[in-house]
């Protein structure tokens, strides 16, 4: 049961000092379990790309250039029909990025020992670290608004000029709401996957936590992609002109 | 589950660390590449679509030559079978007139030929009659009288009406 | 002592509820199974396959209802008696609610499978994803009750009674939206089987919408579980995951619906499947919204309580 609160109290504030591995001096800001996570899955992918990216040949000439290739090009086709060919061209290393940091966040909460071992811990298992990813999805959608169309963006919030003390709030909370309920589907699901699963193996340790943990792995994929499908689609129609 | 105001800022500048890196080094050239290979592809696809255009044209003019070449040798032998055509009719109408002449010709002279005769047998005929009448009567006549009496006679023979000389 | 008694009624009362559940589920799987096999006998064993799997899934159901019984039986104590006995039949109820929906979907999938025999696989992939779906919802019902029972003590037994009861009324909730999605879907494969993949994606898409709903009170537990130790804390915790509970109930309802009705659209136009698919994840974050709305107001209360 001692796993089961570790695991409950997030290693923050339940388990206080002990997830804390050093202050950044001046900011306040404390490197935890979380943190490392981060920066391991952030290392890994970069020097992947960095290696594959190294000398790149109009042919492919290493399986890793080919790899990257397809990656890259697989995720401008996934998300071409969603939000048109331009806009996939255009936001795909937003697009991708965000698709890349959750999948393999949500996927190391599956690895043995993550949660309750120091320096391992799923970030997208923090509400904190969702809202952080939700935040950025929120300044891209404004300011590429604003960007492309001006004070056009914020039309529809105004549009029947008699219906705006109406339309206004209700646009401005939409907004808000949109963030708001990126970072809690996701923090929801992956959190709450894990205690399934922490609660299985506790309670019946034999084969059974074998299907919350498949059953992990597809949800971790999935919550990445509903993420960054519902971010293509607000980047889609803040940037679209009204017909 | 706790919020916490920590993680928050440190995934916002992670991430943004992240995207960037990553635009730098993923996404940056590898667009470059891809978009360099479309282009090629596209470049020769381009060309190839001018070549097979080009071809195509050669073609065209290939058979619309051919074409022409078939109605001149048409357009000959057409004129060759009217000319050939027109001096058959030619040549069938002479004759035809021709003959039609040899006929006309050779009818007249029949008719002239039956006309004498006819006239020569009358005169036979006439100057026997006297022959024998003067034999039978046994007496002469007087010539002014005897002339006047055959003509009478011939006149009533038949095929001779208002035909005496 | 009476505690324990409580808790033994309570146990009983929750695995007939489960048992019942799973066995209209199963009956009804069955039948649908009968009758597909008589429909189209070449492909018995496909349909054999199919029923089998969907089986399982709902036997399941009743076995974590049984688990969790064992799991408390060695903690009642006379204070924490009425959470065991509310804990397990709340697990009850959520597997009743698991079941019924599973029962739907597998029904619907075992008639797409005689109608469109070539297609079972496809069918039978979309079946087992969405029996997952709603299975989880069973699960997240133990994960709470589990992790409540680690923790709870007198202070703390009305929050925690509450919470699981909320927990157990959501999942019913979502159970019966993606019920309702997912037995749409099933007919859509059948009706336009080459569009199977996308049904599967855009029904995929709907019930992560509706599992959230559960997540959502699942997670509030958790934000309130550490602040619920004085009668305000517990008397607010109650309220407000009830308060949760109902919201999730009516969205997930209407997110049912909503649900059903784009995947009989994918089947009636399947060129315009993207199309509707965006269209319906709009109207899914609408009404995910609503709920949400519910969760921030907790969420800033829940500070001001303690």
């Amino acid at each position: 049961m001692d796993l089961l609160r570790l695991a409950v109290s997030g290693g923050g504030e339940g388990a206080g000092k002990s997830d804390v591995f050093f202050r950044l001096p001046g900011l306040g800001l404390e490197v935890t379990s979380i943190v490392t996570t981060t920066w391991a899955i952030m290392a890994i992918v970069l020097v992947l790309c960095w290696l594959g990216t190294r000398n790149l040949g109009r042919v492919p000439r290493t399986r890793g250039q080919a790899l990257l290739e397809l990656a890259v090009d697989g995720l401008r086709a996934f998300f071409a029909p969603i939000v048109g060919e331009e806009n996939a061209r255009r936001f795909l290393p937003l697009l991708g990025s965000l698709f890349i940091f959750i999948l393999l966040a949500n996927y190391s909460g599956l690895l043995p020992g993550a949660g309750h071992i120091r320096g391992l811990k799923a970030p997208t298992s923090n509400w904190g670290v969702t809202a952080g990813l939700a935040a950025v999805v929120f300044f891209s959608v404004q300011y590429s608004g604003i960007r492309k169309r001006g004070l056009r963006y914020f039309k529809h919030m105004v549009d029947p000029w008699y219906l705006s003390p109406l339309l206004l709030p209700l646009g401005v909370i939409e907004e808000f709401v949109r963030p708001f309920a990126l970072s809690l589907r996701l923090v929801a699901n992956i959190f709450g996957g894990e205690i399934v699963v922490l609660a299985l193996l506790m309670a019946i340790p034999w084969f059974l936590p074998i299907v919350p943990l498949a059953l992990e792995l597809i949800f971790g994929g999935i919550q990445a992609f509903i993420f960054t499908f519902l971010t293509a689609i607000y980047l889609s129609t803040a940037v679209a002109e009204e017909h | 589950m706790e919020f916490s105001t920590n993680e928050l800022i440190w995934a916002i500048i992670n991430f943004v660390v992240f995207f960037a890196l990553l635009r730098l080094f993923l996404y940056r050239p590898v667009l470059k590449l891809l978009d360099a290979r479309r282009e090629e592809i596209r470049n020769n696809l381009a060309q190839a679509e001018t070549a097979r255009q080009e071809a195509e044209a050669a073609r065209a003019e290939y058979e619309r030559q051919a074409v022409k070449a078939r109605d001149e040798a048409q357009a000959v032998i057409s004129r060759a079978q009217a000319t050939a055509d027109k001096t058959k009719d030619e040549l069938l109408s002479q004759a035809q007139k021709q003959s039609q002449e040899m006929i006309e010709r050779a009818q007249k002279a029949i008719t002239s030929e039956k006309d004498r005769a006819l006239n020569e047998i009358r005169q036979e005929i006439a100057d026997l009659a006297v022959m024998a009448a003067s034999k039978v009567v046994e007496r002469s006549l007087d010539v002014e009288q005897h002339r006047e009496m055959v003509n009478d006679l011939v006149k009533k023979m038949p095929g001779s009406a208002g035909k005496a000389n | 002592m009476s505690a324990m008694v409580l808790f033994s009624g309570a146990a009983v009362l929750a695995m007939a509820l489960a048992a019942f559940g799973s066995a209209y589920a199963q009956g009804r799987t069955g039948a649908a199974a009968m009758d597909a096999t008589w429909k189209k006998p070449e492909v018995s064993g496909k349909i054999r396959t199919t029923m089998m799997l969907a089986l399982v899934f709902m036997e399941a159901l009743t076995l974590f209802v049984f688990a969790i019984v064992f799991v408390l039986a060695g903690r009642v104590t006379n204070e924490i008696g009425v959470f065991a006995a509310v804990a397990v039949v709340s697990m009850g109820l959520a597997a009743t609610g698991s079941a019924l929906a599973q029962g739907r979907t597998a029904a619907a999938a075992l008639e797409s499978s005689w109608r469109e025999p070539e297609d079972s696989g496809d069918t039978r992939t979309s079946m087992m994803l969405g029996l997952v779906f709603m299975e989880a919802l069973t699960l997240f019902v133990f994960a709470i009750v589990f992790v409540l029972a680690g923790s709870v003590d007198g202070s703390r037994v009305v929050f925690a009674s509450a919470a699981v009861g909320a927990m157990a009324l959501a999942a019913i909730g979502s159970a019966a939206g993606q019920g309702r999605t997912a037995a749409a879907a099933m007919q859509a494969t059948w009706k336009q089987p080459a569009g199977a993949g996308n049904t599967r994606t855009s029904m995929m898409l709907a019930l992560v919408f509706m599992e959230a709903l559960t997540l959502f009170v699942f997670a509030i537990v958790f934000v309130l579980n550490g602040r619920a130790t004085t009668l305000a804390g517990n008397l607010f915790g109650a309220a407000a995951v009830a308060a949760m509970a109902m919201a999730a109930v009516g969205s997930a309802l209407s997110q049912g619906k909503a649900g059903a009705a784009a995947m009989e659209a994918t089947w009636r136009q399947p060129e315009a499947a993207g199309d509707i698919r965006t269209s319906m994840m709009l109207a899914l974050v609408f009404m995910e919204a609503l709920t949400l709305f519910v969760f921030a107001i907790v969420f800033v209360l829940s500070g001001m309580v303690a």
